[in-house]
């Protein structure tokens, strides 16, 4: 005996003539007892009865020429696609004719100015750089100055023996700013005061 | 004339794919009204409905050679005029206007095609043919399919199955589904 349930899930195969001889009496058993499902039997049934006789939609009268048109069309394409070269300037797109102008441009400007160097190979540097290259190639500051085992003051000294300890100093350390100097002078102060 | 119509579609499609343009004329003619019944039913868009089964048919034409005698050629082309409604139906939905079927029912201005009917049809039948459209539009797509070429196109379960690529148990259970649902509709729309 089936319930309601699988009595709905059995609907098409009844309509349809797909139901096994067992499930078909057990199908109707319950029909016979079930007025729901009795009701919802008959509607189904209608419904499917209106589907079938649904006015039929056809095509229109112009239907068969825009057929006609439209493979005719197809055909031209095809064949004009069939006859195309393989390479043809029209298939290039326009984006890429701008591309190749401005690569051409850097190009030409690389080797212009290239040229321009070869033409001038004795330029000197502006002289804030050159100033700035002299310091880095002192022999203060250069890795490739001759050592001494003697300290920094002597060595000096025997360089520049006339020059004072604040003039060693800055000669030593150009770097320095004013404030190390006038922290140095107020040392100066204090030891000359004990 | 009468030899014409013992042909079978599969032979016609092999004689088109032989070269014979007239064999294509045959099909177009045996399939114009069937494939435009499906499309409308679908789409509910009788220049939409039209549009698809001409792609369908240029369809037939540019790739007649894909089509291999392992399946019915019924099916090969409802599976062709099927795709091409659903991408419609997803354009539209992408598009996010205001559809016909998104509508209330009672905003649809439904262009019923004429009923050919016989005088003594009355009309109470029609309006239950137009209310039963009605519910048809509203029912989500893979009922609608399945319902239209079952219950309208009165194709068999196993051409569904493969027009829908799905088994044949599934087919079978998505029909009743289908029916069960239409009928929910209906109920609603009376009650409306």
């Amino acid at each position: 005996m089936l319930n309601c349930y699988q009595f709905k899930n059995y609907i098409s195969s009844f309509l349809d003539e797909g139901i096994s001889l067992k499930n078909r009496q057990a199908f109707e058993e319950h029909l016979k007892q079930c007025s729901k499902c009795q009701a919802l039997l008959n509607q189904v049934t209608k419904n499917r009865e209106v589907m079938r006789n649904l006015p039929q939609v056809n095509v229109s009268e112009n239907f068969y020429f825009k057929l006609r048109n439209r493979i005719l069309a197809a055909q031209q394409l095809q064949k004009k696609q069939a006859g195309a070269p393989a390479f043809s300037l029209n298939r290039i797109p326009s984006f890429a004719y701008g591309f190749a102008l401005a690569f051409l441009a850097v190009v030409i400007g690389f080797i212009v100015l290239g040229f321009q160097g070869e033409k001038n190979p004795g330029m000197v540097p502006p002289p804030v750089l050159q100033s700035k290259i002299n310091q880095y190639h002192s022999p203060q500051s250069s890795p490739a100055a001759p050592q001494s085992n003697l300290p920094p003051q002597q060595y000096v000294n025997e360089q520049a023996p006339a020059a004072s300890e604040d003039t060693l100093n800055e000669d030593r350390m150009p770097e320095r700013d004013d404030t190390q100097r006038d922290f140095q002078g107020k040392i100066k102060t204090v030891k000359d005061q004990r | 004339m009468e030899d014409r119509f013992k042909i079978t579609d599969e032979e016609l499609i092999q004689r088109f794919q032989a070269g014979e343009e007239e064999a294509f004329e045959e099909i177009v003619h045996r399939y114009a009204n069937r494939l435009m019944n499906f499309a409308y039913r679908f789409v509910l868009d009788r220049e939409e409905a039209e549009d698809i089964v001409q792609d369908t048919f240029l369809k037939v034409y540019q790739n007649r050679h894909a089509y291999r005698e392992i399946a019915k050629f019924s099916t090969w082309i409802y599976t062709i005029t099927g795709n091409l409604a659903k991408t419609i139906l997803r354009k539209r939905r992408s598009r996010k206007l205001t559809y016909f079927s998104r509508m209330a029912p009672e905003e649809k201005e439904i262009d019923f095609p004429s009923t050919e009917h016989p005088p003594h049809d009355n009309l109470e039948r029609q309006v239950e043919a137009q209310l039963i459209q009605k519910a048809v539009v509203n029912l989500p797509e893979h009922f609608r399919t399945v319902i239209i070429l079952r219950d309208i196109q009165e194709l068999s379960y196993e051409e569904i199955s493969n027009i829908i690529a799905a088994p044949l148990g599934t087919v079978k259970s998505r029909i009743n589904r289908a029916r069960l649902r239409l009928q929910e509709e209906l109920e609603q729309l009376r009650q409306k």
